[in-house]
């Protein structure tokens, strides 16, 4: 399983957020619909390599109409992401996810898209996984 | 070599080595902020060229200024192209606080994209590059600023016979 199956698998597993956003979590640089409450997450550049581990930084963004809800998503993803290690996938025990990048305090870090009357609540983990369980 | 109560009353120069700690820490803050800044430059998406040369880094009292789009376009813009929010980015209220960014409307719906835009990151990488920067200039820097502190003070020990 390639990291960001992972991060879906994972995702996808927890209740917490399926009750918002139900199935629409999808990996790429936006969201293949415009249907929302919704996820999209995609890898950044700059994924690091060493001594056979690599550490990737992933872009997880939340999406809903109101603030209120594209926060609580957001809150809902840091739960799950922040200090977690996980077995599935056959990462094996040095699989472990760090939240790198949040504001959720009030509404900073809140990306409002006037345009299309939303609200983005975007977070950044990093996922760090030895280079040899990548298949 | 020993050293008496007075000879380190004397020598106490705690204010002087806090001002120089400070000074190596605000110039290396600054300069690692110019990296971020030229990494976002080369990594921003580029049409008319604004939103890589408004990207600009400042700290409290200073600061540097915004480039000339023409450097980094793609396309000539229309002739009554305008970005209104083509500005520096506020400074920050702390000493020892650089910040580095745009200021351009735009410039966050680039960075994270929009339900209708493909997102194309180019701070949160700029920044990621320059990660293993800070270390480098806190040392150089360090150097540079302790190293007249520490000749004044090996002629005065050396004055003195110590």
């Amino acid at each position: 399983m390639s990291p960001s199956q992972t991060i879906s698998y994972i995702m996808n597993q927890s209740s917490s957020i399926t009750n918002i956003v139900s199935t629409r979590i999808y990996n790429g640089q936006r969201p293949v619909t415009t249907v929302v409450p919704c996820i999209n997450y995609f890898e950044m550049a700059g994924t690091k390599r060493l001594s056979g581990f690599e550490r990737a930084t992933y872009s997880i963004n939340c999406r809903a109409t109101t603030a209120e809800t594209a926060l609580q998503l957001a809150r809902k993803v840091v739960d799950l992401f922040e200090g977690g290690t996980s077995g599935r996938g056959g990462y094996g025990y040095m699989n472990g996810f760090e939240v790198t990048r949040v504001s959720l305090r009030q509404h900073q870090g809140l990306i409002p898209e006037p345009d299309d009357n939303l609200y983005n609540a975007p977070i950044d983990i990093f996922i760090v996984y030895p280079t040899s369980s990548v298949s | 070599m020993s050293m008496t109560r007075i000879d380190l009353k004397k020598k106490w120069n705690g204010p002087i080595v806090k001002t120089l700690g400070k000074n190596v820490l605000n110039k290396s803050i600054y300069e690692v902020g110019l990296i971020v800044e030229g990494n976002g430059k080369e990594l921003a998406a580029r049409k008319y060229g604004y939103l890589a040369a408004s990207i600009n880094t400042q700290f409290q009292g200073g600061g540097d200024e915004l480039e000339n789009p023409s450097k980094y376009a793609k396309e000539v813009p229309p002739a009554n192209h305008d970005v209104k929010t083509f500005r520096k980015i506020q400074s920050p209220t702390q000493d020892e606080v650089v910040l580095v960014g745009t200021a351009v409307d735009y410039g966050p719906h680039v960075e994270w994209g929009t339900i209708k835009m493909d997102a194309q990151p180019f701070l949160r990488p700029a920044l990621d590059m320059a990660q293993g920067k800070v270390l480098e200039r806190v040392t150089i820097n360090a150097k540079l600023y302790f190293l007249g502190y520490l000749q004044e003070h090996e002629a005065y020990l050396q004055s003195r016979g110590i």
